[in-house]
């Protein structure tokens, strides 16, 4: 029978633009490891995984060229085939593999979306490094999807039942392709962002890298004027690094949002606006990307899949204004972002250029936010990795766990861009922030920093 | 189907509760978690469905859910 082609939702859109600007196929790639603890079973592992695959319809996506289009379908079977082992016996061995395991793109037009090596770490932990591709899955389907495993895992383990099967993707893209065909809801969506931009914040927001001031090459191309087409997608080299928000802050901020009925989301993307604008003297108006998990029916949220927006958020940070008051405006705000957030961000950033000559090449040139709300099995370690490569200048995700209260915090920086002193500066004064606004967050912002 | 039923109908999509057993009564206000956008994109399924906008300042004044299906009943 003949396959249904599909194009892309919104979320691959973008995915696809970055691949082709980068010139870099790893740069569609997310790499991530498990560390179990008590071990496991790799024949039985190796099962988990092949029905996880058949569970999931998202890890079935084949895709293909029709004429300069790329398209998409389901396959009905897939299997993971042969896994590979390896051992590290030193810290150096480890590096030496994850770099060559990211480096090479995903064969997507061959079926190849997922690959998975299990591995001994250099303290004899057994762990499973994934690439799967930024397509198929976001960081909210490789919860999904990590989380499916193991349960999967520990049923056919003690061979009992297995669990519910997650949503269907499939499902979900029809309805994202459907709101891509309806003019009227993109309509009104449009209207949505002009008067956002044209009526609410009329006044041009300005470069806010994390590391500091505007760099040479951004400060050049805005002396002329003009914000041309990225610039330095093809010397995108990434590098990975990793801080914590301690537990003792995390735990003061879970008690200030719910007296304050603040979602933690927001807080965290507050205050990092305002340690943004502290790094780069007091700015007031930014642009960051915040990259929002955009599942609100449960058909979405039980779906893998990649369903991340970019949404250019316009943060004006008025230091008059007490923290309070400045982060329950920026959440109103953002709200109403969130009801117009299926336009592709293709669109917004076309609506961008014609209001304030401000391209994508501006646009990655701010930091980029997303928090990520995890959830992994009891004795299950979680982590993302640089895939080497990246389009954004800086990514940074926030990743939150429902049983500890400190935060992880993962940056990909593009080493041309970022030094990791910086990044080690900014995450100093986030944390800050943080603190200075939990201690008088009804206090004028221009008396706290 | 009247206003009330409608709207349940659409938050089916974003809830495991069945419609017969939601209070409409009952609060529903951001608690400090993490589902923001689920209520947001419900409003937003609200609106295209009957056609309205709920402007910002009148969604923050809403508490319960026969605010909303009230908002409705006066704007569809």
């Amino acid at each position: 029978m003949e396959k249904t082609l599909y194009g892309f939702n919104s979320s691959q859109d973008v995915i696809n633009l970055q691949t082709k600007y980068s010139l870099f196929g790893c740069v569609a790639n997310i790499v991530f490891s498990t560390e179990i603890a008590a071990g496991f079973d790799k024949s039985v592992m190796t099962d988990a995984i092949n029905l996880v695959i058949e569970r999931n319809d998202c890890l079935r996506l084949s895709f293909v060229k029709k004429g300069k289009e790329l398209l998409q379908y389901f396959e009905d079977a897939r299997k993971i085939g042969d896994i590979p082992e390896v051992r590290f016996n030193t810290n150096g061995e480890k590096i030496k593999f994850l770099k060559s395991f990211r480096k090479h793109a995903l064969k997507i037009r061959k079926g190849e979306v997922l690959k998975v090596v299990y591995a001994s770490e250099v303290d004899g932990t057994q762990s499973i490094y994934f690439k799967i591709s930024h397509y198929v899955a976001d960081t909210y389907a490789i919860g999904l999807i990590v989380s499916d495993l193991f349960k999967v895992y520990d049923a056919l383990k003690s061979k009992s039942e297995l669990p519910a099967a997650p949503g269907s993707f499939e499902a979900v893209l029809q309805k994202d392709l459907a709101y891509k065909a309806n003019d009227e809801l993109k309509r009104k969506d449009e209207e949505f962002f002009k008067e956002y931009y044209e009526v609410r914040h009329p006044e041009h927001p300005t470069y806010c890298g994390v590391n500091g001031d505007a760099s040479d090459l951004w400060m050049k191309q805005k002396r002329k004027g003009k914000f041309s087409m990225p610039y330095n997608f093809v010397r995108c080299d990434t590098e990975g690094y990793k801080f914590t928000i301690p537990a003792a802050v995390g735990s003061k901020v879970k008690q200030w949002c719910s007296d304050h009925q603040i979602p933690l989301s927001a807080f965290y993307f507050s205050t990092c606006n305002i340690a943004s604008s502290v790094v780069n003297g007091k700015l007031e108006r930014q642009a960051p990307l915040m990259l929002l998990d955009c599942r609100g029916t449960m058909a979405e949220r039980k779906a893998g899949g990649t369903k991340v927006q970019s949404i250019s958020v316009y943060t004006y940070i008025d230091y008059s204004k007490s923290f309070l008051e400045y982060v329950k405006e920026a959440f109103e705000d953002q709200n109403e972002l969130y009801k117009h957030t299926r336009l592709s961000y293709l669109e917004v950033e076309a609506l961008q250029h014609k209001i304030w000559n401000y391209s994508l090449g501006g646009q990655i040139t701010n930091y980029a936010f997303s928090f990520i709300p995890f959830d992994t099995p009891e004795g299950i370690k979680f982590q993302i990795h640089s895939n080497g490569k990246g389009a954004l200048v800086t990514y940074i995700a926030l990743m939150a766990g429902p049983d500890t209260d400190a935060v992880e915090v993962v940056y990909d920086i593009q080493k041309i861009m970022v030094t990791g002193a910086q990044l080690a500066d900014f995450q100093n004064t986030y944390v800050h922030v943080i603190e200075t606004v939990l201690a008088s967050s009804e206090t004028e912002m221009s008396k706290l920093f | 189907m009247n206003t009330r039923e409608e709207v349940l109908e659409i938050l089916g999509d974003y809830v495991e509760t069945p419609a017969d057993q939601i209070d409409t009564a009952a609060g529903f206000k951001f608690s400090a978690g993490l589902d923001s956008f689920a209520l947001l994109s419900f409003v937003g399924a609200v609106e295209d469905h009957f056609g309205i906008s709920i402007p910002n300042d009148a969604f923050i004044g809403m508490t319960k859910l026969d605010d909303i299906i009230s908002y409705v009943d006066c704007h569809r």
